[in-house]
């Protein structure tokens, strides 16, 4: 592999792709908290319209969908082939247009989720004081205890560290399958994939739990609790606590090694 | 500079495209690699710039294997491509972000090129027309000042007085440490600029000859009427007269047609090589 790296140079690349894409990237952002914003609005005023936990599950709804766009965005990158051809022309070091892609997308993305997710902990917090103080509105023990669960405990560590994992295999299968394939540059195409993977977690959480729930991302992740619980009588993560998470983390590791040696063996 | 090895490739296994093809070009030249539709002249560009891996045989450039895309070959290179990316900026925007990545890039020449290509630097690249946005990108890879300058077909999409501007920059930049190779169909476009043509045919390079070797070799001659008086080894023949090549006897150089040469090679390879004792 090789392993030039010169920093100035990567922070111009950095620097070009910054330029070349902000648009489009606070594109993506704006229109997920535009939609949020109006989502929650008239949820908040429109009561009727959706309860309260749904409400704020429906937050994971909006960042399955920012995942929509940042497949579509990286598809896009590497389907074209001009867009491929000038990457890999440009007088800088594999190493350097690597991460400078990478840093762009899967690290900018994982930030601007994990803050969503922490934003969500601290207002589900807020809210369920809320909900708490007003006795009129009908809420079981057992729902708002799962509120109490998104904390920031291993569960949530765990959560953020397999959006890692889900952003990289992004990148990976980028890198991978950039052929010339007009359907994956798409974005409808990426949309249904995400709604697809919300769908997955959803059913499988009620085929562990007998709960219908909209929790996108935190959905796959308490399945796989209830199910170790109910073989085990615990959860795993509070045998070994940090095990599920330093787990994952190794194959984010090991996923970026894959995509960088691909990244070497990619033509146009 | 480019030396090129008994080298393969293929797209699919069943349809090779270059089977042991060997090749040298060196510095100080300006080739016109010409080839029918398919017969890969941009896949060869595309080895060279190490944009494509051969499947067998050795590309070396200076010195360096172009599949590692190493930044020092990287530097010393530019493609341009028939169908290439700009993104949505400016021309003067353009070289802001690229120039950075060539030492030798030089601001005034490009300026200068982009003058008289009659090409606006503040004009947004996704607004111009494609032979502007040819125009531009041209410019650019001029003023880089690579050693190595690869160009696939630079004049399509280009009006006729821009032709001759892209025939007069590129012999004013024919200097004896860099190396243009320009693969076309539209073979007329290179008349008086190439010094040297590689022909491209049945996955090997068949003719690779001096413009000064062929003049003197053949002799490109053109005829009203129908009775021809020379014995031609290439014939073609029109409704008000015909043109042929035809040995040159004399010891006076002839004008090279590009595209009778062409045709002539590509239907008569063997007469027409067979004149050339140097080997390809």
């Amino acid at each position: 592999m090789n392993t030039t790296f010169n920093f100035s140079r990567f922070l111009k690349v950095l620097s070009n792709e910054w330029q070349l894409n902000f648009k489009k990237i606070l594109l993506f952002w704006s229109g997920i908290i535009i939609m949020t914003v109006i989502y929650f609005a008239i949820a908040r005023y429109i009561e009727e319209m959706t309860p309260k936990y749904e409400t704020f599950c429906s937050l994971f709804f909006f960042t399955c969908v920012l995942q929509g766009f940042y497949l579509q965005f990286y598809f896009r990158e590497f389907s074209s082939k001009n867009k491929t051809q000038a990457l890999l022309l440009l007088p800088a070091s594999r190493n350097e247009t690597f991460w400078a892609k990478f840093l762009l997308g899967v690290v900018l993305y994982v930030i601007v989720f994990s803050a969503f997710i922490f934003i969500a902990i601290k207002w589900n917090g807020i809210q369920n004081d809320w909900i708490k103080g007003l006795k009129n509105i009908s809420l079981s023990e057992a729902e708002y205890k799962d509120y109490q669960t998104i904390d920031l405990n291993s569960t949530t560590k765990f959560a953020l560290s397999l959006v890692w994992l889900f952003s990289i295999s992004i990148y990976l299968f980028g890198v991978t399958l950039f052929k010339k394939q007009p359907i994956l540059k798409t974005w409808g195409l990426w949309f249904i994939i995400a709604m697809g993977l919300l769908l997955v977690t959803r059913v499988v959480f009620l085929l562990f739990t007998g709960i219908w729930t909209s929790h996108a991302m935190f959905g796959g992740v308490i399945s796989v609790k209830s199910g170790l619980r109910l073989k085990y009588g615990c959860d795993i993560s509070e045998i070994y606590p940090e095990f599920l998470f330093g787990f994952i983390i190794f194959i984010c590791l090991a996923l970026i090694l894959i995509s960088r040696v691909k990244y070497n063996e990619k033509t146009i | 500079m480019v030396e090129i090895t008994n080298l393969y490739f293929t797209y699919s296994k069943r349809n090779k495209l270059f089977e042991n093809l060997n090749l040298t070009l060196s510095e100080g030249h300006i080739y016109g690699l010409l080839g029918k539709n398919g017969t890969g002249k941009t896949t060869l560009l595309s080895l060279v710039s190490g944009l494509l891996f051969p499947a067998q045989g050795k590309i070396d450039v200076s010195g360096k294997n172009p599949e590692k895309r190493q930044v020092d070959f990287l530097q010393e290179l530019f493609l341009v491509s028939e169908e290439f990316y700009v993104p949505n900026v400016s021309p003067k925007k353009y070289a802001a972000l690229y120039s950075f990545f060539y030492p030798r890039f030089d601001e005034e020449q490009y300026h200068f090129y982009l003058k008289e290509f009659d090409v606006d630097p503040d004009h947004p690249m996704h607004k111009m027309s494609m032979g502007q946005r040819k125009k531009a990108y041209i410019s650019f890879a001029l003023a880089c000042n690579t050693r190595l300058l690869l160009m696939d077909e630079p004049t399509n999409g280009m009006d006729i007085p821009s032709k001759s501007q892209f025939r007069k920059l590129i012999a004013s930049l024919a200097t004896e440490n860099r190396c243009i190779v320009i693969s076309t169909h539209q073979v007329r476009d290179l008349e008086n600029l190439i010094d040297t043509i590689v022909v491209l045919e049945n996955h090997q390079i068949i003719f690779n000859q001096s413009v000064d070797a062929i003049s003197e070799k053949l002799s490109f001659v053109s005829y009203n009427g129908t009775n021809a008086t020379e014995q031609f080894l290439y014939e073609e023949i029109g409704a008000l007269g015909g043109k042929g090549i035809a040995a040159n006897q004399s010891n006076n150089p002839s004008r090279v047609d590009m595209e009778l040469l062409f045709n002539g090679i590509i239907s008569k390879k063997d007469k027409i090589s067979g004149l050339f004792t140097t080997n390809i």
